[in-house]
This record gives C-alpha cells, sequence and structure tokens, in this order.
C-alpha cells in the first residue's frame, strides 16, 4: 500500500509543476474524476430520505434492519443521512431551513424540541400520545417519541459497595464516590445531568454544583470519552442511562455494572422523529411515522439503541431489561423552559464549576 | 491561485455563518467565560509549545548525532505515529499510563506512593500536548540539522571545534530558522485542541474557544455567535504568524556537496551519553502509550468484516486523495513565498487550522447555497477540507527546503533558462524529495485520524475507520474499538515507515 502510494505520488507529482495552470486542471481532474466515482442510484421506486445519527444507521444501531423491514413493506426506497449526534442534525436542519431534502427527521431529543419546533420546518403527526409507553405526558403536536431512557449513575458493585441512594447525597457527601460526566455544552447527557440538577436543586443548583466538582474527574465531549475512562478505572461513576447494564447483560454477560437509583427520581432522555413540512412524500412520510410505532421497529430498540421503547411492543422488554431499576420519579424539564433557560444555566454552570 | 484555493473558502465560510445568523455578535467576546478560556488557552498552549520545541530539538540533534543505530528509523515512524493519532485515543493511551488505574500510577502505588488525583488539569493537557507534538518538532528539527552541508562537519572536525561550538555555529542557527514557523503551528495545534483538552482538563475552564464555537453551532445553532468566535479564533492564529513570519528569515544557505554528512561530534563521549540519555527517556514517554494500543491486538479477529473492509478502504482512499492535495497546494504556495510573499502564505496557511472544521462546512454550506449543495460535493469536499487541515504541517515542511533550493541554485537555473519541470527535477527534486514524502505521509495519517468533517457529513454508505472507532465506542464495544485504534495506529506507523525507508538516503 506504502508503496502504490509513493508511486502515485512519484508518477503524478511531475507534471504539476509545469506551469500553474496546468496544476489547476489536474485539480479540477482529480475533483471530478473523484465527484463522478461516486454512485449515482437509479431511482423507480419513491424514495423516502431520513435525516438522522450515524450510531443509529452504523454498524451497531438498529438502523440497517430497520431499512430492510420498512422496504419490505412500503414499496420504496429508505435513505438514511447520517450526521455524527443530535445536535449536528439539529445544525444542519436550522443551516438547511426550508430547502432541506429530508422528509422525515429521527433523533432529535426532547432538550431541542422547542427548539426545532422554532424552526417551524415540522408538520402535525396526529399520533394519539395516549397509546405511548412514556414515563410522563408527552403532547407535542410535531415531533413523536420514538425510544427513551433514564440518565443514571452507572457503577461496578465489585468496586463500590455504597452507591449514593440519591442526587442529594452524591453531591453533599464530601468523600463521596469521583464521577465523570459530559459538558453540557457537548453532549446530551451531559445536558440532561445539568437539566436534571437544576430541577432537583431549583436556584441553588450552582451551589450544588460548587459542592460536587471536587469529586468530578472530568467533564468530556461525549458519552463515549465519559464511559471509556470509567471502564478504564477512572472514576468510580458515569453518568449513562439505566439501560447501560443492559448491555454488559446482553452482549458480555458481565452483571456487575449497576445503575444507582436516585431518590429524588431521574431525567429522561426523550429521542424524537417528525415528518418535515416541505416533504414531497407526505403520505410515505406518515407511514414512516406508523411503522416506527409498531413493533417491527419499537422491538428493535431495547437492544439497538439500549433504550425503552416509546410504545412496548406486544412481546414485551427482552431478558436483559428484567433487573434493570425502575426509578420511582420521572424528571423531564419542558421543552419551552430549556430553549428559554439553556444559556443562562449553561453560564451559571460554567462560573460554579470554575476554579 | 493557491493563495485564493487556500484564503477564499476560509473568507466564505465565515461571511456564510454570518449571514447564516444574521451578522456577527461582539457580545459574545465579552462573555467572562470566553476570556477565561482566552486566558487558559494561551497559558497552556505556550507551555505545551515550549516543552514541545525544548524537547523535540533535544531529540532531533541526538537522532542526527547518532545517525544509525538498529531500529532508528522504526524509532522515528513510531514517534512519528503520536502526532496524528485521533484525540480519543490519546486520551485513553495517556489515561492507560497515567490514569487513576494506569500503569505508571499502579506502579507507583506498588512500590508504596500514593499520588492521589494529578492528571486531569494542566498535567493531563501539557502531557497529551508533548506527546503529540514532541515528534513532530523532532522530525522538523531533524530534517533541518540534516541539511547542513557535509564540508562544514568536515571542516569542523579539521579545525578541532568542541562538541559545544558545533552546536551554537551549526546546528543553532538552523534550529533558530525553524523555530518561528514550528512554534506557531504548535501554539496554533495546542490553542484549538478539542477532545483532549476537554477530557484531560478536568474543567470546563480548562478548555479552548473550539468548545464555545461547537457549543454556539450545533447546541444552540447561534450562527452569529459561532461566526464571531470563529472570526476571532483565525484573527488569532493570523496574527500569531504574521508576526512570527515577519520575524524571522530563511538562513543564507551555500550549496553542499554530494559527501555523506558525518558529523563531528558523533564520537565525543559525554555527549554520547547524553544523547542516549534523551533518546531513552523520551521513547519511554512517547512509546508505552502507544504501545498501549497493543492490548487491541487480542480482538484484531474482530475487525474483518465487511463493513470494517469497507471502512478501511474508504478511509485509505481519502488517505490519499488527502496527501496529494496537500502536498500539491503546500508545494505551490511555498513557490508564492519564494516568489516573495512569504508573510501571506505562511499566515495563510495557519489560519485555515484555526478554522474549525464543522465551522468552515457550516458556513460553506450556508454561503454556496444559491449555487451548489455543498454537502452534496461529499468526498471531494471532504478531501479538500482534510487537505487544508493538514496544509499547516505540509507547508512547514516543505517550504523551508524549497526556499533553500532556490536560493543554492535559483540563479544558475534562472541563467540556464530552466523552468517548470527540469526546474523541478535538478534543482528542487533533491531538496524536496524528502520533505514531500513526508508531507504527504503526514497528512495521509492526518487524515486516516480525522473525524471532524466526516462527521458532519456522515451517511451509511460512508464510514472511515475513525468513525467506526467511535461507533464502537458510542455503542459500548470497547474491546472492538481497541482493536481499530490499533488498526489506525498501524497503517500510520506504515505510512511514516515508508516515506522514511523511501527518502533514507536522500540528503545529498
Amino acid at each position: 500500500m506504502v508503496k502504490l502510494f509513493n508511486h502515485v505520488i512519484l508518477r503524478t507529482a511531475w507534471p504539476f509543476t509545469r506551469s500553474r495552470t496546468m496544476l489547476m486542471r489536474f485539480v479540477l481532474t482529480a475533483a471530478l474524476a473523484i465527484g463522478i466515482a461516486a454512485p449515482v442510484a437509479a431511482q423507480d421506486k419513491p424514495a423516502l430520505t431520513v435525516y438522522t445519527y450515524s450510531s443509529f444507521t452504523g454498524k451497531y444501531g438498529p438502523g440497517q434492519a430497520i431499512k430492510q423491514a420498512f422496504e419490505a413493506q412500503c414499496d420504496c426506497t429508505l435513505n438514511y443521512m447520517a450526521m455524527d449526534d443530535a445536535g449536528s442534525l439539529f445544525a444542519r436542519l436550522k443551516l438547511e431551513g426550508e430547502s432541506t431534502k429530508a422528509d422525515v427527521v429521527l433523533g432529535l431529543d426532547a432538550n431541542l424540541a422547542a427548539e426545532a419546533n422554532a424552526t417551524g420546518l415540522f408538520a402535525p403527526h396526529g399520533v394519539d400520545p395516549k397509546t405511548l409507553s412514556l414515563p410522563l405526558a408527552w403532547t407535542d403536536p410535531t415531533l413523536v417519541p420514538f425510544d427513551w431512557g433514564y440518565l443514571a449513575f452507572i457503577y461496578d458493585e465489585t468496586k463500590l459497595k455504597n452507591p449514593p441512594k440519591s442526587l442529594k447525597e452524591l453531591v453533599e457527601t464530601a468523600n463521596g464516590p469521583k464521577i465523570v460526566v459530559q459538558d453540557p455544552r457537548t453532549s446530551a447527557p451531559g445536558l440532561g445531568f445539568m437539566l436534571w440538577m437544576a430541577s432537583v436543586y431549583g436556584d441553588k443548583a450552582p451551589d450544588a454544583w460548587k459542592q460536587l466538582r471536587p469529586r468530578i474527574v472530568t467533564f468530556t465531549k461525549g458519552w463515549s470519552e465519559a464511559y471509556g475512562l470509567f471502564l478504564k478505572g477512572e472514576a468510580d461513576m458515569v453518568l449513562s442511562y439505566t439501560t447501560s447494564p443492559a448491555y454488559h447483560i446482553a452482549v458480555e454477560k458481565k452483571n456487575q455494572y449497576k445503575a444507582a437509583p436516585f431518590a429524588e427520581g431521574h431525567y429522561v432522555h426523550i429521542e424524537l422523529a417528525g415528518v418535515t413540512k416541505v416533504t414531497k412524500q407526505k403520505e410515505l412520510a406518515n407511514r414512516f411515522i406508523a411503522f416506527m410505532l409498531s413493533d417491527a421497529f419499537q422491538s428493535k430498540m431495547p437492544e439497538g439503541n439500549f433504550m425503552y421503547p416509546a410504545r412496548t411492543p406486544a412481546a414485551g422488554l427482552p431478558a436483559s431489561y428484567a433487573d434493570l431499576i425502575k426509578p420511582s420519579k420521572a424528571i423531564l424539564m419542558p421543552p419551552a423552559e430549556v430553549r428559554d433557560r439553556r444559556r443562562a444555566l449553561v453560564d451559571a454552570w460554567l462560573d460554579a464549576t470554575a476554579r | 491561485m493557491a493563495a485564493l484555493a487556500v484564503g477564499l473558502p476560509v473568507l466564505v465560510a465565515l461571511m456564510g455563518l454570518a449571514m447564516a445568523g444574521g451578522g456577527l455578535d461582539p457580545a459574545a467576546l465579552k462573555q467572562a467565560h470566553v476570556q477565561r478560556v482566552i486566558v487558559f488557552s494561551t497559558v497552556q498552549a505556550f507551555l505545551s509549545t515550549v516543552i514541545a520545541l525544548v524537547v523535540g530539538a533535544a531529540l532531533a540533534l541526538a537522532l542526527a548525532r547518532r545517525a544509525a543505530f538498529p531500529g532508528r528509523a522504526t524509532l522515528i515512524a513510531l514517534l512519528s505515529t503520536a502526532t496524528v493519532l485521533p484525540g480519543i485515543v490519546v486520551v485513553f493511551s495517556i489515561v492507560a499510563l497515567y490514569g487513576r488505574s494506569g500503569f505508571v500510577t499502579g506502579t507507583a502505588r506498588a512500590l508504596g506512593f500514593e499520588w492521589g488525583s494529578w492528571l486531569y488539569g494542566l498535567p493531563g493537557i501539557l502531557i497529551a500536548h508533548a506527546f503529540q507534538n514532541i515528534p513532530f518538532a523532532a522530525r522538523l528539527y531533524l530534517h533541518a540539522l540534516e541539511r547542513t552541508p557535509p564540508e562544514h562537519h568536515r571542516l569542523a572536525a579539521g579545525l578541532g571545534m568542541t562538541p559545544f561550538a558545533i552546536f551554537r555555529h551549526l546546528d543553532w542557527p538552523r534550529l533558530k530558522a525553524e523555530t518561528a514557523g514550528l512554534a506557531a503551528l504548535i501554539f496554533l495545534l495546542c490553542f484549538i485542541s478539542f477532545a483532549v483538552v476537554l477530557a484531560l482538563g478536568g474543567g470546563p475552564n480548562r478548555a479552548t474557544l473550539e468548545v464555545a464555537i461547537y457549543d454556539a453551532l450545533r447546541g444552540e445553532a447561534d450562527f452569529a455567535r459561532a461566526a464571531t468566535l470563529a472570526l476571532l479564533q483565525v484573527a488569532i492564529g493570523l496574527g500569531l504568524t504574521l508576526i512570527l513570519a515577519w520575524r524571522t528569515a530563511p538562513i543564507a544557505e551555500e550549496a553542499g556537496s554530494r559527501y555523506a554528512l558525518l558529523r563531528a561530534d558523533r564520537s565525543a563521549l559525554p555527549l554520547r551519553l547524553w544523547d542516549i540519555a534523551v533518546l531513552i527517556i523520551t521513547a519511554l514517554f512517547i512509546a508505552p502509550p502507544i504501545l498501549s494500543l497493543l492490548s487491541g491486538a487480542f480482538f484484531i479477529t474482530t475487525l474483518v468484516t465487511p463493513d470494517m473492509i469497507r471502512a478501511l478502504m474508504t478511509s485509505l482512499a481519502l488517505a490519499t486523495g488527502t496527501a496529494f492535495v496537500a502536498t500539491l497546494i503546500a508545494y505551490a504556495m511555498a513557490r508564492g513565498a519564494i516568489a516573495g510573499r512569504r508573510v501571506l502564505y505562511g499566515g495563510l496557511a495557519y489560519a485555515t487550522l484555526a478554522m474549525p472544521p464543522f465551522a468552515m462546512v457550516a458556513g460553506l454550506y450556508f454561503a454556496l447555497r444559491p449555487l451548489a449543495n455543498v454537502m452534496a460535493l461529499g468526498i471531494p469536499l471532504i478531501i479538500f477540507i482534510n487537505a487544508l487541515m493538514a496544509l499547516p504541517f505540509a507547508y512547514r515542511l516543505i517550504e523551508t527546503p524549497l526556499a533553500i533550493a532556490h536560493q543554492r541554485h535559483g540563479r544558475l537555473a534562472q541563467s540556464l533558462g530552466m523552468t517548470g519541470r527540469d526546474r523541478l527535477r535538478f534543482v528542487e527534486w533533491p531538496l524536496l524529495r524528502r520533505p514531500l514524502f513526508t508531507a504527504a505521509a503526514l497528512a495521509a495519517a492526518l487524515s486516516l485520524g480525522d473525524f471532524g468533517v466526516i462527521a458532519f457529513f456522515g451517511g451509511s454508505d460512508f464510514v472511515t475507520l475513525p468513525l467506526m472507532l467511535y461507533q464502537q465506542l458510542g455503542a459500548y464495544r470497547m474491546d472492538e474499538a481497541s482493536a481499530t485504534a490499533l488498526l489506525l495506529a498501524l497503517l500510520v506507523f506504515v505510512f511514516a515507515l515508508g516515506a522514511l525507508k523511501e527518502t533514507g538516503h536522500a540528503h545529498s
């Protein structure tokens, strides 16, 4: 490979230097050649474009199985356009505005819902919220949940014998466990935890952050860094979801990872989908939303996304979910309040955690 | 032409972002947090740069004086790997050594030392940046030292110069001539460092401006704020390099001969011991985190899947394209620089680095929306942006040798009427061969490890190795991720080794 690579450079390096026009011509040709090489698929069936995030469509996500299942019944082609996460998805939508190519957007979350609705890009979904199995009422007229989970701190029970039993205990025990969390500015669970603290502590949240601060090993960019640091032994607990132990049970057959139940209740992360107003495939897009809430899709959520299904399938939840903790209370800051307070809360968090 | 190709996209992207946000948001600059972050970034980037330059120079001198020991090329290639590993891999490798449950901490604990938590904060950031930048500084300094005309060392030996005098009169001017450009590059890299600073910094104050730009762009889609902060970062990058470029000029050179370079100070005993110590200490600092990736070898069989192979092929194709385009633009810019626009081109090469890739894509998309769908450009755009990110490295490697080639033979070539192909072949190629290969290998390696631009585009039929790595990590597959990280490191290592072997005896 290196040989070949060097060879290409060697052979091609010469002609470039003849003149600048020559050089430009080569750049253009190279760009064109690469452009043409990209596959151009012939489309005779109607095509549905779904904007989503890459861990949904990727090798380990449920996306490919869902695409097959939907295509088998819709006589259409389902195309994913994958961004890296919900934040990028939202940024791209906002940039594209009315000219977006998305028919369906799948993967926004509740904390972004008000801002997403403010773009005016989404059409009403018409799904009856009473048919959903969420731990709290969800009444947004345009964005429908497709899965959800509780945020929670995960620990290894072979290493941490007495995990805190409440958020207050975590925050207020001076020699308590060391934790690693995500930065609320760059990560969805990080933002969720900041809102969790705000919901439990209200105006006193900055003081609570100051109290907790000495035991926060670090704030990472994303979930992956945080969970990786935890598994490498850098912290006693990591901010994740109550469903995380299900992965270790289902795939690794390990039972030592547990979520710590907190008495105040747990913040809820809800993932949402919606049909765009500008879609030219309105009927097909609505069929996809109906399919999304059917068993064929929902049964893939527990061990595909490691999240709870938004509408529990007839077959129920998999065995790996049997022993998961069941929080007594679900906490969610209303999306409009998140939109209005986010900046102020982030600034207060920044000031409180500065040292 | 090269200046346009590089400068225009940055400008257009900044304008696009500002357009999308309905103007700039100067209030963003007044925020206490933004100011704190700029101060901290400046301090950590300054310290990181000093460490990288001092240790890098010591390592380069040791490698120059010990020009032939077994495993030298392997060592250089191994160290070079550190420069281009994806941020998340760097974090995990540093933690595997110095973390709470890491090897060093564990050994210390076994010996009865309890260090407590010391890594997260400035120490962690400095360790990671030293790990990433010492090898690059050493590589560049080594190139400079190896350009010394062999006669100088023959003369030094004939005059019986002491090792210190050799350092003072032969090595120091060469190191000094590289330092300004290199310092600017490393400072900027540390100034914009993102995942590493966030993970090892321990708190939001130990962050960089890039985090704030990322947040403004995605968390709130506040494009005015993103444009303002990006403009500030580009201005800092540009200002910094203009000052440094203005302060320095390449050293006057005379032609070397075809004698082999034999340094006069290679046999002094104290120096020998010093060099051995430098080599062992730097190798012990940089190699173990890289070698810790070998733990992925246990899971390497998990990589033999069609998806992985496709990801590998995609990554290699992108890397080849990036290497090609980056080297080309860097060469064209270096030609512009010797034509008398050094400050302009030097500044441009760094301005592109200061523009966050995700902001670049978003801005370009918005600005060019009426003309073309930038997102649909896909692969060519990714290659172009990756090439821009690799450009400062490639430019740094190519600019000085090209200037020297023209100082040595430029007038003669002109009087002979040599242009184009002949000038490249006879005047530039002998000195440029090694830096061109190194630049191509480095650009390829940088593109292999890149995650930034890919992330914004993605697409299920478009998966690269770093994206695969993130998907594995995001899906709890730490074992498979460790294998992918190993594969990435191996590829980068092979690229670096290939460039070294190909040019092993090129200094004539």
